[in-house]
């Protein structure tokens, strides 16, 4: 038989949703003998009841503003200005990796039909990338993105001209003084590290994509900042760049991952 | 066939996919409970209705982070209570105010018949106990009884130990309880002293 402060106890985890079934006949049992009890019980189940009473949907108008803005928010962009518009950025991009190019007068690149392919490549690439890109940020469907981004950036160091051999650009042999490439590359492979990290900090802060997104974007990135470089023919920028930022996105990304898997919160 | 009882997480597969009735059908589900914890925490309609256009925007903007094998509830819930939580440390409403309030719902009474009056007058008396308690109990409470989450959740929500939630929720409800006594005790003290100055 319950005592009264246990049974208050009780009381309170029923009208909480929390008291199992033997508990709730054995205060059952106290409260038919109990008149005190009994009032008090039907006092907090009072409370309860007007606390989790019934609900009223706000205003009309206000669902419909909602609806309205997330129905804009979740059209589909127009099929030909999509295509249009990354075709152009696609060649946009094309042309400035055959202009760094042709204006270099030392010969440590690849030969005019490797360049003219690159390009072609990575015109056809950036093309079909923004596109999925744009549908996959209505959709926020981010590990299209992140497969997509990464599929493009191993694609394009895989099939891009490389140097003939390890050399530095003007600008690198400068600020490097008397260290080695060994040396420069770990520099910028650092320096890749920290601005990948803190983009994958200032995206989580931005709250609008998943780690899928930001690897894909961290892809992109890295193709925007090493493609130049490796036209360029600048080893220790181009390889300590790629391995420093795509580590620093990955990594960072990842261990978003990782964290809202451990602690069951969405990542942020 | 998409019945009344569609899973949570189906609708926010279709919403993800571009379907916006599929927004409108979690948004009709859930927007009530969220207005009521709005209403519960102090708020006029409007303000309430605010809580609630934030309250989704934020869950659009988040919508591809949102788990799809759990209920989605407890997820609105902990963002509308977070908004409250923000809301209270802005701007807290100043005493003035307060009595305002009071001198506007008492003229509302005036003008309701008795038995709205005395139900009227129970639920601001529960809603006024309610905006005086200690701010971890009235979390604790809103999460809940309003909100209509488990101890785990509530304890996720609000950072706290289970035992913490239960502890400030025990003691929320049992102030809440012990006001309502002493407003029907008052209510019975009213009537008898009606039917006493009527038979004299």
């Amino acid at each position: 038989m319950l005592e009264c402060p246990e049974a208050l106890e009780a009381i309170l985890d029923r009208a909480a949703g929390g008291l199992d079934l033997p508990s709730g006949r054995r205060l059952e049992e106290h409260l038919a003998g109990c008149a005190e009890c009994a009032a008090m019980a039907a006092s907090v189940d009072s409370v309860s009841d007007f606390l989790g009473g019934p609900t009223e949907l706000p205003s009309r108008a206000l669902e419909e503003r909602l609806v309205a803005r997330v129905a804009d928010d979740l059209a589909e962009p127009s099929p030909v200005a999509t295509w249009i518009s990354s075709a152009v950025f696609g060649l946009g991009l094309a042309a400035l990796g055959v202009i760094l190019t042709a204006t270099r007068d030392d010969a440590h690149h690849g030969s005019w039909a490797q360049l003219a392919l690159c390009g072609g490549v990575l015109a056809v690439a950036f093309t079909g990338a923004v596109h999925l890109i744009r549908g996959a940020v209505a959709k926020q469907r981010s590990t299209v993105w992140g497969l997509t981004g990464l599929a493009i950036a191993v694609g394009t160091v895989l099939i891009c001209p490389l140097p003939s051999e390890a050399v530095a650009c003007e600008a690198c042999r400068s600020l490097s003084g008397g260290i080695g490439l060994r040396e420069s590359i770990a520099v910028f492979t650092l320096t890749g590290l920290l601005f990948g990290g803190l983009l994958t900090w200032a995206m989580q802060r931005a709250h609008d994509t998943g780690p899928g997104a930001r690897t894909g974007l961290a892809a992109i990135a890295v193709i925007g900042a090493v493609g130049p470089a490796l036209y360029l023919t600048c080893t220790p920028f181009s390889v300590g760049s790629l391995l420093g930022l795509a580590a620093g996105v990955l990594g960072g990304s990842l261990a978003s991952a990782v964290g809202a898997r451990i602690t069951g919160r969405p990542a942020r | 066939m998409r019945g009344e009882d569609e899973a949570d997480g189906e609708l926010l597969r279709r919403y993800r996919d571009g379907d916006v009735e599929a927004f409108r059908r979690l948004y009709r589900r859930h927007a009530g409970r969220v207005l009521r914890l709005g209403r519960m925490s102090g708020m006029d309609q409007s303000e309430a209705e605010d809580l609630v256009q934030a309250t989704f925007l934020r869950f659009h903007e988040a919508r591809g982070r949102v788990a799809l094998d759990r209920p989605l509830r407890p997820w609105l819930v902990t963002i509308a209570l977070n908004l409250v939580r923000d809301r209270g440390r802005r701007s807290s409403r100043s005493i003035a105010a307060v009595g305002e309030l009071a001198i506007l719902a008492e003229a509302r009474r005036a003008v309701r018949p008795d038995e709205e009056h005395e139900a009227a007058r129970t639920a601001e008396r529960l809603e006024q106990t309610l905006r005086e308690l200690p701010d971890a109990q009235r979390e604790a409470v809103l999460a809940i009884r309003v909100g209509g989450m488990s101890y785990t959740d509530a304890a996720t929500a609000l950072d706290r130990s289970e035992a913490a939630i239960r502890q400030n929720v025990h003691r929320g409800l049992r102030r809440l309880a012990e006001a309502l006594r002493e407003d029907r005790g008052a209510d019975v003290t009213n009537t008898a002293q009606r039917r006493t100055a009527k038979e004299s």
